[in-house]
């Protein structure tokens, strides 16, 4: 049954038109956000929703009765009434003229699925709106970094297309404020102060401006070390085994190989997030250092292979005259952010209960 | 000054960053960067964030001779004079090009240092005063210029001699509402180009919650062809500062900001002579003629941008923030410099406010010529004999301006055409020269009156070129933030200087409408909304040049 407050709050809920169909909204809403859940497909380029609006691209232009120019849906509040078309002709029309202007200042809009996560973003516009058709051809716009050797960050500004969401995510996600915008009109570019590389920067390599870029301007050179390699891409999600924040990562592969890292955009704890640890380092996974088998260092001075039985045997022994000799203080555990929480809870147990010390540590707390 | 002591200066005073920055460039010339390090530090903006704005300025320079180096102005009109000649001559001591420097009623401007000279040739460059408008050539009742021409007018007895202060005085009597009332029934609209009714605009900063509150006063004429601040502000100084005292009388501000464009470094002095007299006088500072009302005025000078004059990136300008547009809503009356209530009034706006409530409404409305209510300051540049402001009552005809005030064009020319609201109104000509100059009128011809800038072209010009540096202006003041406004005015300057690649009559014409329809409906300014006017007109009016221009470059 229906309470009275519940017909009371029925009542005055917010409505406006939606290309003809009535729907209700919540204050402070945008045109946008609304226009989304009733999956309005509104096209965005500078878009992410877990920045500020922005406003630049101008694809979400949407039409407003009585305003006479059409109105960006992304930086708009709906009000009550109010009467909105989401995809007239005309509307139509702007987007695929913004598309093409788009297309002619970039070098290349067909750029490989492992640049990032949002890379495919202007391709898909262009394949939808069909406009790869080579007007409004001129000079391009945007230089690519070549000479930033940094070993993680692509940064490709020949296809760069000035929506700023790296420079955006990097402050408004991350708190870097590592980039931003030089010159202006068509001569912008994304820079570090003084034109530096990254690692001059304030920069921490979090990766969010590569996985945020739409165009694969910014792109993840670890993954993309995998460009050519055969078979398609698996995503699989998993969780950071780094620290205690537990970040949602999709790991990616190419058959049995592992080629690289996304953040989950719907990862409860990082929202997108990562650090350049859960980001870029997991090449030690496959690594041919790896050690698949224990050593034991022989009276001959090098390092031997043998059995677990062996091998634990004698830590056992080695720990037990440290500890008989020294005291149960003399031991110090440090359990390994790469490790699960079960064995970080069998670390700690084994180091208490069979030393009697509390030296017990994780190398994330650092 | 050391970095210390520079930084120390400006950090608690209200908009430190551009009076910092231009602390440091003055002291070397040039923003090193450690100057920009040590700026980042002192205002604790972070460094990136600072390189990026600092380069969106075209006038901060990051290397030397820096602001020794002459900037010449190739704006339009000095472009018809020989600027870029004139920039040729000057190239051995260091010279750039500036866009439009606001000194079209004169001869070609160079910025060197703090001062700017004008002359035609390098030999003949001269250090002179912002020309005085001339008496009224249709003998007609003024409202800012009608006391400018008075001796000592710029001076605070000068000005208090030939009336001024009346209005405040009149004013303190009364209560702020009174003042909001007087502005409202008076029609007075923003003179800056969007025409905004400036009571309704104070009148919601008044009640709008908020403190403090700031009148800003965007003085940043950057609209090529537009002067006649400059000339406002150098003649009449105290006008402008009165009406800003008595916005802030009438909204409950205590903050006042002139936002000035970086061009009229001689202007910079001036005003902050002036307010320093009023301050010492009783007239700004507090308890002001002994009311008990509150008026702090700075001035903040620019650093070229001309995005600046629009009052979202002015306001971020002040901030110190990058001087992009803001998203509209809210509006600078809610949500303004620092997010506080702010009214953003034009020069000349608040340099007719003294005339008008010392003279009343009903005066101010009836200057106007028919139903057109108060005047308008034109600056009437390029082939005229007469160039300069003239101070019209809205509703004269264009025709009579150019013809009967102005001289008309150069003996054995015609009038082949003239732009509207600097450039952004694009061009008028044939049969709509017949206009009367008010924005009924000219709105009407597809065009708007802006600012008042009109640039005059006689039929000796090539309208394609005329469309070409117009449209390379807005391409080089593009803040780069909207893709149809930065991609759009791009496409549009390679399109008239045959820079693109080769195109059919037919797809020429068809990308330009189609970037120009896009740029108007979806720009997220005015900059990009106005720009295609400029294609608009070329093709409307002068369509067999247009066909010229693109048989000469097939």
């Amino acid at each position: 049954m229906i309470s009275d407050l519940d017909s009371q709050k029925t009542e005055k809920a917010l409505m406006l038109t939606l290309d003809g169909e009535q729907v209700a909204f919540e204050a402070g809403e945008t045109i946008y956000e609304i226009s989304e859940r009733h999956r309005r497909e509104v096209p965005t380029l500078c878009y992410d929703e877990r920045l500020e609006a922005f406003g630049a691209c101008r694809l979400c232009v949407v039409e407003v009765e009585g305003i006479r120019n059409p109105v960006a849906s992304c930086t708009t509040k709906a009000s009550e009434g109010m009467v909105i078309k989401t995809k007239t002709e005309a509307i139509e029309k702007h987007r695929k003229t913004l598309l093409e202007l788009v297309t002619s200042e970039n070098r290349n809009v067909d750029v490989n699925k492992l640049s990032g996560y949002a890379s495919q973003e202007l391709k898909i516009l262009v394949d939808r709106y069909d406009a790869g058709t080579g007007r409004f051809a001129g000079k391009k716009s945007g230089t690519s970094n070549e000479k930033d050797k940094n070993p993680f960050i692509l940064r490709d500004y020949d296809n760069c297309i000035s929506c700023y969401r790296c420079v955006r995510v990097c402050a408004e996600r991350e708190g870097d404020y590592a980039i931003n915008v030089m010159n202006r009109g068509f001569n912008t570019q994304i820079i570090t102060e003084f034109e530096n590389d990254l690692r001059d920067s304030e920069c921490t390599f979090c990766g969010q401006c590569v996985q945020t870029c739409p165009t694969g301007a910014l792109g993840d050179k670890k993954a993309l070390r995998d460009a050519d390699t055969e078979g398609e891409i698996k995503k699989t999600r998993t969780i950071c085994p780094y620290c205690g924040v537990g970040c949602s990562v999709d790991m990616m592969s190419k058959g049995d190989k592992i080629v690289g890292v996304q953040p989950a955009m719907d990862g409860p704890a990082n929202e997108g997030a990562l650090c350049i640890k859960g980001q870029f380092a997991f090449d030690f996974i496959q690594n041919a250092d790896r050690l698949k088998k224990p050593m034991i260092r022989r009276d001959d001075g090098e390092l031997h292979e043998c059995e677990w039985e062996e091998a634990l045997n004698f830590a056992a022994a080695g720990f037990a005259k440290v500890r008989d000799k020294f005291g149960r203080h003399s031991v110090y555990g440090i359990a390994s952010g790469r490790a699960p929480h079960e064995a970080a809870y069998t670390m700690q147990k084994y180091i208490r209960a069979t030393y009697g010390t509390n030296y017990i540590d994780n190398c994330s707390r650092a | 000054m050391s970095n210390e002591e520079l930084i120390a200066r400006w950090k608690d005073e209200p908009a430190p960053l551009l009076p910092l920055l231009h602390a440091f460039h003055n002291r070397d010339g040039w923003l090193s960067e450690e100057s920009i390090r040590a700026v980042s530090k002192g205002l604790k903006i972070p460094l990136a964030e600072l390189f990026g704005t600092v380069t969106f300025y075209h006038h901060f320079s990051r290397e030397e001779p820096g602001k020794s180096a002459p900037r010449v102005c190739t704006g339009n009109i000095c472009c018809l004079h020989g600027g870029n000649e004139l920039l040729e001559s000057l190239k051995s001591e260091g010279a750039t090009p500036m866009p439009c420097a606001g000194r079209c009623d004169d001869m070609i401007p160079v910025i060197i240092g703090d001062q700017a000279l004008v002359g035609l040739t390098k030999e003949t460059l001269v250090h002179r005063a912002t020309p005085m408008p001339v008496p009224n050539p249709g003998g007609v009742t003024e409202c800012v210029f009608s006391k400018i021409r008075e001796e000592g007018r710029a001076t605070l007895d000068g000005y208090r001699a030939t009336g001024g202060y009346a209005g405040l005085e009149k004013a303190v009597q009364g209560t702020p509402q009174d003042v909001i009332d007087i502005v409202t029934e008076s029609k007075l609209a923003g003179r800056g180009g969007a025409g905004f009714p400036t009571g309704v605009k104070w009148k919601a900063v008044a009640d709008a919650p908020g403190d403090p509150k700031c009148i800003v006063c965007n003085a940043d004429e950057g609209e090529p062809g537009c002067f006649k601040d400059r000339t406002l502000m150098d003649h009449d100084p105290f006008a402008m500062i009165e009406g800003m005292t008595l916005a802030a009388f009438a909204t409950g501000a205590p903050l006042g900001l002139i936002y000035l464009r970086y061009e009229y470094p001689e202007t910079e002095a001036i005003l902050e002579n002036a307010i320093e007299d009023a301050r010492a006088n009783g007239l700004l500072g507090e308890n002001i003629l002994g009311s008990g009302f509150t008026f702090h005025l700075y001035v903040r000078r620019g650093a070229g941008a001309y995005i600046c004059g629009e009052e979202g990136s002015l306001l971020n300008s002040l901030e110190g923030k990058h001087p992009f547009p803001r998203n509209k809503p809210p509006f600078p009356v809610t949500h303004g410099f620092n997010d506080k209530p702010t009214a953003v009034n034009n020069v000349e706006t608040l340099a007719s406010v003294p005339h008008i409530v010392a003279n009343g409404a009903q005066w101010y409305r009836d200057l106007g010529l028919g139903d057109h209510p108060g005047t308008k300051v034109i600056s009437l540049s390029g082939d005229v004999q007469r160039p300069g402001n003239y101070e019209v009552p809205f509703g004269l005809p264009l025709q009579t301006l150019i013809h009967e005030w102005a001289g008309g064009p150069p003996p054995g020319r015609t009038v082949q055409a003239v732009t509207m609201a600097g450039l952004s109104g694009g061009f008028l000509g044939g049969e709509n020269l017949d206009v009367t100059l008010d924005d009924p009128c000219i709105k009407s011809k597809g065009s708007f009156l802006g600012a008042g800038g009109i640039m005059v072209f006689d039929d000796s010009r090539n309208m394609v070129d005329a469309a070409h540096d117009a449209m390379e202006f807005y391409a080089h003041e593009s803040c780069g933030k909207c893709f149809p406004c930065r991609i759009g005015t791009q496409r549009m300057t390679e399109r008239l200087n045959g820079s693109s690649p080769k195109l059919s009559q037919e797809e020429w014409i068809a990308e330009i409408n189609d970037i120009g329809d896009t740029m108007k409906s979806t720009s997220a300014c005015g900059l990009g909304m106005a720009a295609p006017h400029v294609t608009e007109s070329l093709m409307r009016y002068f369509p067999e040049q247009v066909e010229a221009h693109l048989s000469d470059k097939a």
